[in-house]
């Protein structure tokens, strides 16, 4: 009777444990979605030179006390700070996510959402969008537009690629990835090449970076990413089955091929949305589902949902710092992700921690 | 209901070399079925046929009557278990999540592990004793406990075949026995069909009550395992020679490789009579022939080592039925095989009445002027149930036989001898 | 799934979308600007913008623009400028908002301008994305020389200070005109001229070099080039045997005459061998402003020394 009760409650703890770990960092990205308010090159909290908010317009505005204050103030929380630190959490609630997944399915460590081309086929839609003339009918979601349609198509070539009669190994997926991400880097360079007076702007968006955020962009990006996002979250079983290999994940009864395909499909369009609207922002898909392995485990139904929240919390608290720290200089974020994440990672490392296994 | 699974007429090439030709057999609720062959045969071929990780090209396999291929993946994950060869988990997943994972395919997607899921998680750890290692990771695992948090994993999934490749390769004997115990437990107790492919002949033999033979991907033999491990059966699809014999504790069959040791030669240096029995003469017989010398013995009860190994030897030997004194004939057989030879050699076998003629025989040879060695590594006292007799023949044949302790030094005697004459 | 969970996670969903739904719609609400007297006018990126009659904070994010603001004497009505617009020398004390490739928005909208001007080294999804904050921005991106002399009369107008422009303007084309028809009068031989901005990078069609060379009475050895601003090997320049070279100099080019010479099989080309390399100042020639014309001069009195003392 004592081992009954052992199995059962200690499952149950081990569960109740997920639990509160994933209630403690949905407060505390709530908790810097709030703060980050506060931030900014003109907010209470920056550099001090020009015009300044003062703190209790900042909690007015954001509550709808009304006050008196400026127009432009409201303009600047409400349309510019607002939307950027939402875009910000969703971005990086799907490339962490997105990076767990991958890291699951391909049962390598060094994976990322841009493993199989996602990344290459975004900067060629991307630098394509320079030559078309689509902005006089959809503005300034041509751009974002043709990212996602590159990033999603060349997903889709990979695959293709990749599959044989039996389906498609993930180190065929890998190696084609590399393949057509090669040859897909080389076209983007040589568009780069051809773009002239286009080409800084295209190298910056490159490096990626939340400057196109603004109300609209994130009802457009919301409900594909939480969507995609939960969605995700319903194939923790599979994924940790899969983590014990193909032929296993087949005998506790996987249909592995399928669940494969649903992933890399799901990830293309939840990494695919981010990267459309914030260009290549890497490291963050990268580093943060091991982060959160080291903590949580490798046990997916913990580790999706505990990845999506820290990855939203580090990419928002992270370009709040890229977008005040030089004000009014921003530095890229993708650069400021590598700077923070590679040393506090190495430090977990060298901490012992067991990483993978 | 009973459960059958039926393979029939399975086919499977990787590309286009054939590894499994036209398989057909059927195992029935509760069966213990052993799968073997030599490296090659394709029976872990056939193994993931059973379970269509590997699609057969030609024929079926049905469960219950209903085609595999019918089957969605989930649906065979609840009828059938795998235990696949040292099988790896590369993740941090303590025991219990392990094994929690054979629920996959019970619990639906949207859903949570529920208690029932738990109990039958518990159930399967209970069952295979590894409830105790519930919060380790797999890595800290022995050999032996992996394999039982694997089984349990299979269990988990409360199927009603469980396949296992090579359950015991890499375990030391102790975890050997350990797993196959527990399997046979399982077994008899819920009636669970096993079939495992075994690569020790004598494992197999030893928990199957059927066992298919492979070879080339063809199923040789299928059948209870004395008529299927036969030493004909074994030298035509392993191409080794063995004896089978029951083993006297277990009255399991025991396969033993098989070195045909030089037979009588032609140019022998000596033609040399055991009187033996008990055992005693066995090693003898092998260590002289292999000194190129000529052996015989009597006479030796039929249901002796001695004689077996005699007549597996291919040595004239005088046999007697058991529990009966040496008969006339024994006797006259005996002496003429004794005038035949150069030497005589007395072994120290336990001497009752119904052997006690073998000593006159030695005793008579002597006076005759043969040479006769005798070994006595044990004394007459402790092996004499004849009331003293043997004791006082052994005193007389002391006084004119070259007394020795080993059958090394019964070799070097004989030699000596040999140089005399 | 059981009930209970179904029902919170329709709760949770519920209320998410609910508050970005309250969040957008106080996004959206905001007085609407009275219409004032306004011009419309199509912009660089061809789009119809709508400018109130005069701007009194003004931002300018392009050190062209910056130039040609001040040029025109509405330096004191600029407010900011981009971390680039260095001339003239009181454009350095501006505030400042930031590069023109990504500005930024927050002290943007903090100054509260009443129009933004650019040029097209911004892009045209950045300024799709100020305007979204409900800023007004106009673009100049002039192709060619006199577009640029048309764009300082088109800053003059939207500004209020059209006659300034006009005057600016005026005097830039008799300078301009002074030039092109006294080469298109001399029937002297046009040389060929390599115009360098960066080491091995040079001046194709469709960039301001390139039309200055022509306009100055030279002939671009990279007139046959498929990029506005392509790369050039030593083989090419070598091959088409340039009568004169001309490099830029400024904070980024550290390039000396030395270097120019020593490159693999540059002495044996005609400028070289006639000593005839010059350097040029790297902003005059790639700001589409005033002093674009003191680049033609400059260019003018290289290319033809006997006809430009």
């Amino acid at each position: 009777m004592t081992a009954e009760k052992t199995i059962v409650s200690c499952f149950e703890r081990k569960r109740h444990g997920w639990k509160l770990t994933i209630i403690a960092l949905s407060i505390a990205l709530t908790l810097t979605m709030v703060l980050t308010t506060l931030v900014g090159s003109t907010g209470p909290i920056g550099p001090s030179s020009g015009e300044r908010i003062p703190l209790q317009a900042v909690l007015d505005i954001l509550f709808g006390k009304g006050g008196n204050w400026p127009e432009n103030f409201r303009a600047i929380i409400m349309d510019i700070r607002l939307p950027r630190i939402l875009l910000g959490v969703l971005v990086g609630c799907s490339l962490a996510v997105s990076g767990a997944v991958m890291q699951g399915v391909f049962k390598n460590p060094m994976a990322d959402p841009y493993i199989i081309g996602l990344s290459a086929g975004a900067a060629v839609g991307a630098s394509a969008s320079t030559f078309l003339p689509l902005q006089q009918d959809i503005g300034i979601y041509a751009l974002p537009l043709l990212a996602f349609i590159g990033a999603t198509l060349t997903v889709f070539l990979v695959y293709q690629i990749a599959k044989s009669r039996g389906g498609a190994r993930v180190e065929t997926l890998l190696l084609s990835g590399i393949a057509v991400g090669s040859f897909l880097a080389a076209v983007t360079s040589f568009l780069l090449y051809l773009s002239g007076q286009q080409f800084r702007f295209l190298f910056f968006w490159l490096l990626g970076g939340l400057w196109m955020a603004s109300w609209k962009v994130v009802w457009i990006v919301f409900p594909i990413i939480i969507i995609g996002t939960v969605l995700l979250q319903l194939f923790a079983r599979d994924l940790n089955a899969m983590l014990m290999g193909e032929e296993q994940a087949t005998h506790l009864g996987i249909d592995v091929e399928t669940v494969k395909k649903i992933l890399l499909a799901l990830t293309s369009l939840v990494a695919g949305t981010a990267v459309a609207f914030s260009g290549i922002i890497g490291f963050v898909g990268l580093i943060i589902p091991h982060i959160m392995r080291l903590r949580v485990g490798p046990n997916h139904s913990v580790l999706l949902p505990a990845s999506t929240l820290a990855g939203g919390l580090f990419l928002t608290s992270v370009d709040t710092v890229a977008r005040t720290i030089i004000a009014p200089t921003e530095i890229p974020v993708g650069v400021l992700t590598a700077l923070c994440g590679a040393p506090f990672f190495v430090y977990l490392l060298r901490k012992g921690r067991r990483v993978w296994v | 209901m009973r459960l059958r699974l039926e393979v029939r007429g399975v086919s499977f090439s990787y590309e286009s070399t054939p590894i499994l030709k036209d398989a057909t057999f059927s195992v029935e609720q509760g069966e213990f079925l052993g799968v073997m062959g030599p490296n090659g045969s394709g029976k872990t071929t056939l193994l993931r046929c059973m379970c269509r990780v590997l699609e057969p090209r030609v024929g079926t396999v049905l469960i219950d009557g209903r085609d595999l291929r019918k089957f969605s993946r989930s649906e065979i994950a609840k009828s059938v278990g795998v235990v696949p060869q040292s099988p790896m988990v590369d993740a941090a997943f303590t025991v219990v999540e392990i094994v929690l994972m054979g629920r996959t395919s019970r619990i639906g997607r949207f859903e949570a592990e529920s208690v029932k899921d738990l109990e039958a998680v518990e159930e399967a750890m209970k069952m295979t004793d590894t409830l105790r290692l519930s919060d380790r990771t797999f890595d800290e695992l022995s050999g032996g406990e992996r394999q039982r948090v694997i089984i349990a994993r299979a269990l988990a999934q409360e199927p009603k075949v469980l396949l296992l490749d090579e359950p015991t390769v890499h375990l030391d004997i102790k975890y050997q026995l350990e797993v196959l115990e527990l399997i046979e437990k399982l077994n008899k107790q819920t009636g669970i069909v096993i079939v495992a492919v075994f690569h020790d002949l004598n494992l197999a033999s030893q928990y199957c009550d059927r066992i298919i033979l492979l070879h080339n991907g063809r199923i040789e033999a299928v059948g209870p395992p004395e008529q299927v491990l036969t030493p004909e059966s074994i030298r035509r699809i392993y191409g080794v020679d063995v004896v089978v014999k029951r083993h006297p504790v277990t009255n399991a069959l025991h396969v033993a490789p098989y070195l045909p040791p030089k037979r009588n030669s032609l140019n022998s240096r000596a033609a040399v009579h055991l009187v033996c029995g008990g055992g005693s003469g066995s090693v003898l017989m092998k260590f002289l022939l292999e000194s190129s010398m000529t052996v015989t013995a009597g006479v030796l009860n039929v249901l002796d080592t001695d004689y077996e190994t005699a007549r597996s030897l291919g040595l004239s030997v005088v046999g007697e039925i058991p529990f009966s004194m040496i008969s006339e004939e024994s006797f006259a057989a005996n002496v003429a095989l004794i005038e035949q030879s150069d030497v005589v050699v007395l072994t120290d076998f336990p001497v009752g009445p119904g052997n006690l003629r073998n000593l006159q025989a030695v005793e008579e040879a002597l006076e005759k002027g043969r040479p006769v060695v005798v070994i006595e590594s044990t004394p007459v006292q402790h092996r004499d149930f004849t009331g003293g007799i043997a004791a006082e023949y052994m005193a007389r044949l002391r006084k004119s036989a070259v007394v020795v302790r080993s059958a090394k030094e019964c070799l070097q005697a004989i030699m000596n001898l040999q140089a005399v004459v | 799934m059981t009930r209970g969970k179904l029902i919170s996670l329709a709760l949770l969903l519920l209320s998410l979308t609910l508050s970005f739904a309250v969040g957008y719609y106080l996004a959206g609400l905001q007085p609407s600007k009275e219409a004032e007297q306004e011009l419309k006018v199509i912009d660089g990126y061809g789009r119809a913008v709508s400018i109130s009659q005069r701007p009194l904070r003004i931002i300018s994010l392009a050190p062209s623009v910056t130039e040609t603001l001040y040029a025109i004497e509405v330096g004191e009505r600029v407010v900011a400028v981009d971390d680039f617009s260095d001339y003239p020398d009181e454009a350095r004390a501006k505030a400042k908002i930031g590069s023109y490739l990504n500005p930024d928005l927050e002290k943007i909208v903090a100054l509260n301008p009443d129009l933004i001007l650019a040029s097209d080294i911004t892009s045209r999804e950045m300024v799709l994305n100020i305007e979204e904050k409900g800023l007004t921005v106009f673009v100049l991106a002039p192709k060619t020389l006199r577009e640029v002399i048309r764009d300082i009369r088109l800053i003059g107008l939207i500004t209020g200070n059209a006659d300034e422009a006009n005057a600016i303007a005026e005097k830039l084309e008799q300078r301009i005109n002074a030039i092109t028809s006294k080469i298109s009068n001399s029937s002297a031989h046009r040389p060929r001229v390599y115009l360098e901005y960066y080491p091995y990078w040079t001046f194709g069609p469709g960039s301001f070099g390139h039309d200055l060379i022509l306009m100055a009475g030279g002939r671009n050895v990279a007139e046959g080039a498929l990029a506005a601003y392509p790369q050039v090997s030593n083989e090419f320049v070598v091959g088409s045997n340039p009568e004169i070279i001309i490099f830029t100099v400024g904070p980024h080019a550290e390039t000396t005459i030395q270097d120019i010479e020593n490159r693999p099989g540059w002495r044996n080309t005609e400028a070289v061998r006639t000593g005839r390399i010059y350097t040029i100042d790297d902003d005059i020639l790639s700001r589409p402003g005033p002093r674009l014309v003191d680049a033609l001069e400059q260019l003018a009195k290289m290319i033809h020394p006997e006809l430009f003392a």
